[in-house]
């Protein structure tokens, strides 16, 4: 008796063990088989129902009735009596300060008292590892942030939901937005998200280096000359150990030493434009002014590897470095008071280009509550959601209102100009997102490194990467 | 007796007579199930992923043979293959050979041997980035104490990470650096093994050091040394984290200098989102692996002593 006791023991451990490895759910998934979670995604359905009823009842006099009843809830179609959904939000966004995106949920919630925000925060650098997996999985959240780069390859493969129609049905104003980034998450054909943030990559400059060289701080006027000369004068073997420790300036991004020059990564047949004279030359000067001694003001990639750009320039070893809006921060925490900088405009050599970057939330098309996670990109991506965002000095909002106002306040007059990173929208320009740019960067990239090690020639280098490059959007169809 | 009865009888008899086995089945489950779901099935899901062209995102379409064809033509694959070979067969034998003497200096018996052995087991239990990032330094062109010592002995400073002929090697030393201590205690542990008296009677005979190492030491730790090398071979054919965290970008650069295999798969599975593809690199990969394995474990019948 004692030992078949025993043996039901063995054998419920076994089934339990079956149980574990064929269905490992994780608990997440467990909660949403939990039949609550059932009722509310049948719920959904009797909603947008309900929105649709209403909307052929009363057509219009609904918008101005909840505008006065719930003025956060701009231009909403949203009915605030239906019983409670939840809908799962992703982000990066400000990760390193968890407070301010938290922000933006729970102010959401406070509007929208029927809405359930499940909201998780990852930092960039796995971001997009979770979120492909979740996607291979099946199992995206509802509204996903996206940087407009990804967003690009997300929308091509299928996994965004076109936003167009959710703008066209409420008629939803564009214009407090800017335009440009607006215009930015459009990919593939479709309204792949809503601008939650951009940022703008202009001059940051190390006053104290300028005083120590005796130059005057640049103005609007200066040229590209004006910045070399600067540069060339900075430029030195300060500890005198025939090693030089101190540059003027830094090469930033290879592409904007293409479209300074009106080169293009990606010609009007789309094909690859970099065997282009101008593109040529134009990467050629990035080479020169790190590797030419004659013309050498910046690190070349050797000492960037010893140490990076953003190193060198919070030690204040830079005296000129273009970078980002998303600089600000990080550089007053680690600065502080060790010299004193400021932002000057973006300085071309030929054509006034510098990049744009944005992110979005996106809705992802596998979700089950469209409404409400459109309620949710509206809010959180609106004038609302954005002036959190801002003063949380988390990159610069693309809502006019708030933009040009709080982003300049939240930046407490260090950089003393922070307008210029507003100026430069005028002249700013969108990088290249098309849905293999990954692929395609990854080919450019290792020829153009050997360049820039002084290993091949330009010229020679371009044909190298055009040759793969097209080869590469020939087989897939582009 | 029912029908019930008697079955239920007969499994009780059959339970009764194979007591012992169930108890081990039950105990090896855990291992077996996990290889069953993580390793048997993901491989076998590979093959069939090697056949698609599956994105992650969207749906698979069968293609045939079309990502096996695009390896003959892919670049990248054979100049991964070059630098897979040339991380492997420098650093497998170089590593075996110093691990092979660092392990003789060890079996002394001298002061803080402890010490020493426990030092040269750091590497091994260390974290890659932490160990990538301090060598990173040591080579680095005009910092790196190593360039230190090349200009102080004369010589001029070697750009080590970025000049596309000595980052490879670069990665390879670290590569030996790390795993030399596994190998060390493996070979300890097959030196600690072999009989005094075999020493003994090898000296009484006149044997001198040379001859003791050749004909007593290696053929009596040859079966550690023929472990010691498949699976040095196994994981160098496999290289990735070095080479991964070496490079600040993670881009096996300078220009496809540090691609291993391991690196390209990764590049085009996770960061290019071509699984179908991938998962074909990775079946190359693993024929590779197979083939190296093979032929040593044919070799081992001319060269291992007395297999236990």
């Amino acid at each position: 008796m004692k030992q078949r006791n025993r043996y039901i023991l063995l054998f419920a451990v076994l089934l339990a063990l079956l149980a574990l490895s064929a269905c490992g759910a994780s608990p997440e998934e467990a909660e949403k088989q939990e039949p609550e979670a059932v009722e509310t995604s049948a719920d959904v359905s009797s909603i947008s129902e309900e929105i649709k009823e209403s909307e052929e009842a009363d057509e219009g006099a609904e918008e101005s009735e909840q505008e006065t009843e719930e003025p956060e809830a701009e231009g909403s179609v949203w009915d605030f009596e239906a019983e409670p959904v939840e809908i799962s939000v992703m982000s990066f966004f400000a990760s390193d300060n968890l407070e301010v995106e938290q922000g933006v949920v729970d102010a959401f919630e406070g509007a929208y008292p029927n809405i359930k925000v499940s909201y998780e925060n990852i930092s960039f650098s796995d971001y997009f590892t979770v979120v492909t997996t979740l996607a291979a999985g099946n199992d995206l959240p509802d509204v996903l942030a996206m940087n407009f780069e990804e967003e690009a390859r997300y929308a091509d493969l299928g996994v965004l939901e076109d936003l167009t129609p959710f703008i066209e049905k409420e008629n939803f104003n564009l214009d407090k937005y800017y335009a440009s980034t607006v215009r930015m998450h459009q990919h593939s054909g479709i309204q792949a998200g809503l601008p939650a943030t951009f940022s703008i990559v202009i001059n940051f400059y190390n006053k104290t280096m300028f005083d120590e060289a005796g130059i005057p701080y640049p103005t609007e006027d200066w040229t590209w000359d004006d910045l070399v000369d600067a540069a060339q004068k900075m430029t030195q073997d300060v500890d005198g150990d025939g090693i030089i420790d101190q540059f003027g300036y830094v090469v930033g991004w290879w592409p904007n030493f293409v479209y300074q020059n009106e080169g293009t990564i990606l010609n009007e047949e789309g094909r690859c434009g970099l065997t282009s004279p101008e593109a040529i030359e134009g990467l050629q000067l990035m080479v020169d002014l790190t590797l030419d001694p004659e013309q050498k003001i910046a690190p070349d990639r050797a000492e960037l590897s010893a140490s990076g750009d953003w190193d060198r320039f919070m030690a204040g070893g830079v005296g000129i470095l273009p970078n980002g809006t998303w600089a600000i921060t990080p550089f007053k925490e680690n600065i502080e008071d060790s010299f004193e900088w400021d932002v000057m405009p973006f300085i071309s050599f030929n054509k006034q280009a510098t990049f744009m970057f944005g992110n979005a939330y996106s809705m992802t098309s596998t979700s089950k509550q469209k409404e409400a996670a459109w309620e949710f990109i509206k809010f959180a991506t609106g004038e609302e959601g954005s002036r959190i965002r801002q003063a949380g000095e988390y990159e610069t909002s693309p809502v006019k209102a708030v933009g040009a106002k709080d982003f300049i306040e939240s930046t407490n007059g260090v950089p003393e100009h922070a307008e210029y990173f507003l100026d430069a929208t005028e002249y700013a320009i969108l990088p290249v997102a098309h849905p293999l740019w990954g692929e395609i960067h990854g080919i450019i990239w290792p020829e153009l490194e050997l360049a820039l090690l002084g290993e091949q020639g330009v010229e020679e280098a371009m044909t190298a990467a055009c040759d793969g490059v097209d080869t590469l959007l020939e087989e897939n169809g582009y | 007796m029912s029908k019930f009865q008697r079955v239920f009888s007969g499994v009780r008899t059959w339970v009764a007579r194979h007591r012992e086995q169930l108890w081990a089945y039950l105990f090896i489950a855990p291992g077996i199930l996990t290889f069953l779901v993580f390793n048997l099935f993901s491989t076998l899901a590979s093959v069939g992923i090697s056949f698609t062209d599956w994105r992650l995102l969207k749906p698979p379409n069968f293609v045939g043979l079309a990502n096996y064809q695009r390896l003959f033509a892919d670049p990248v694959f054979s100049k991964a293959l070059v630098n897979t070979g040339i991380y492997t067969f420098v650093g497998v034998p170089v590593g075996v050979f110093l691990a092979l003497l660092l392990a003789m200096a060890l079996n002394q018996q001298i002061k803080g041997i402890t010490f020493f052995r426990v030092a040269y087991y750091m590497p091994v239990i260390s974290a890659s980035v932490a160990i990538a990032m301090v060598w990173m330094w040591i080579f680095s062109r005009d910092y790196g104490i190593l360039n230190y010592l090349i200009r102080s002995l004369g010589g001029t400073s070697v750009d080590w990470l970025n000049n596309t002929k000595t980052v490879l090697l670069a990665a390879t030393i670290v590569s030996i650096w790390k795993d030399l201590g596994f190998k060390v205690i493996i070979f300890l542990a097959a030196l600690q093994d072999i009989p005094e008296d075999l020493m003994d009677a090898a000296k009484i005979d006149g044997a001198r050091w040379w001859q003791q190492f050749t004909r007593v030491v290696v053929p009596l730790i040859s079966p550690a040394i023929l472990y010691v090398t498949i699976t040095g071979f196994i994981g160098a054919v496999q290289g990735f984290d070095i080479v991964y965290n070496m490079r600040f970008d993670h881009d096996g650069g300078p220009a496809r200098a540090t691609t291993t295999l391991a690196f390209y798969i990764w590049e085009m599975g996770f960061s290019n989102l071509r699984m179908g593809y991938a998962a074909t690199l990775a079946i190359a990969l693993f024929l590779i692996i197979l083939l190296i394995t093979f032929i040593q474990w044919r070799l081992r019948k001319r060269f291992v002593y007395a297999e236990v």
